[in-house]
């Protein structure tokens, strides 16, 4: 990856206040949560196409069916998200 | 691929920085993920030094070049799967006309996805609060 010149010195790190470190801290949380959301959408948005555009592509735009099928395609990932781990809270519970 | 922090594994901390994100970036609350590309634009509330601000613009700068960046490798991977199926001694026009159709549908369902998994979250977190615990999702 490159590396960006952000043009701050160590001084400047170190006159950060505590509420701005605070600050600072929280939008980094943030921005890791939204990383974690946008690589979901990105599995999801793959599997889902290749599951729901079959027929040779020749327009920009996804058909009625098409976006119906990703609609519910995600829907439904979700849903064996939570049989499995429901499941597995069985399975655990069982033994 | 895990769910499991999102959907409730850590589900403490979850609360707070889903707390935090609709405060601090009124902008980008609900529909906060709606195109592949559109930068976050989260970075311009609060006030802050100049250093605080320009940390966070590149902390939020280079999440978006992160992300344009998997999205247009996926979309390689996925056309080139669909549009290329026999693979001549060069790209014929037919190719080209299916690729460029298969990368705006592409994101078009990117759009989807996003919209349905962002319903879906707020909907159960919402379900979850109402409930009262909210300890587990599920």
């Amino acid at each position: 990856m490159d590396d960006i010149d952000l043009n701050i010195t160590q001084q400047d790190l170190t006159r950060l206040t505590p509420g701005e470190q605070q600050q600072l801290q929280n939008f980094v949380q943030i921005q890791i949560k939204r990383a974690e959301i946008q690589k979901n959408i990105h599995e999801m948005t793959e599997m889902c196409f290749k599951k729901c555009v079959t027929s040779s592509i020749s327009t920009g735009k996804l058909a009625p069916k098409e976006e119906t099928c990703m609609s519910n395609c995600v829907e439904r990932f979700l849903d064996t998200n939570t049989v499995i781990l429901k499941h597995l809270d069985a399975l655990r519970a069982g033994q | 691929m895990s769910f499991g922090g999102f959907f409730g594994g850590g589900s403490s901390s979850d609360k707070n920085n889903n707390s935090n994100t609709s405060s601090s970036s009124s902008s980008s609350s609900p529909s906060g993920f709606s195109g592949p590309l559109s930068s976050s634009s989260s970075s311009s509330s609060a006030g802050g030094s100049e250093t605080l601000q320009k940390l966070q613009a590149a902390v939020a700068e280079q999440a978006n070049v992160q992300n344009a960046r998997i999205l247009i490798s996926k979309v390689n991977e996925v056309c080139f799967a669909n549009c290329i199926t026999n693979p001549g001694s060069s790209l014929s026009g037919a190719e080209n006309k299916c690729l460029n159709a298969c990368m705006e549908k592409y994101f078009d369902a990117w759009n989807v996805t996003s919209r349905v998994f962002t319903n879906r979250v707020q909907r159960e977190s919402l379900a979850a609060g109402a409930v009262g615990g909210g300890k587990e999702l599920f």
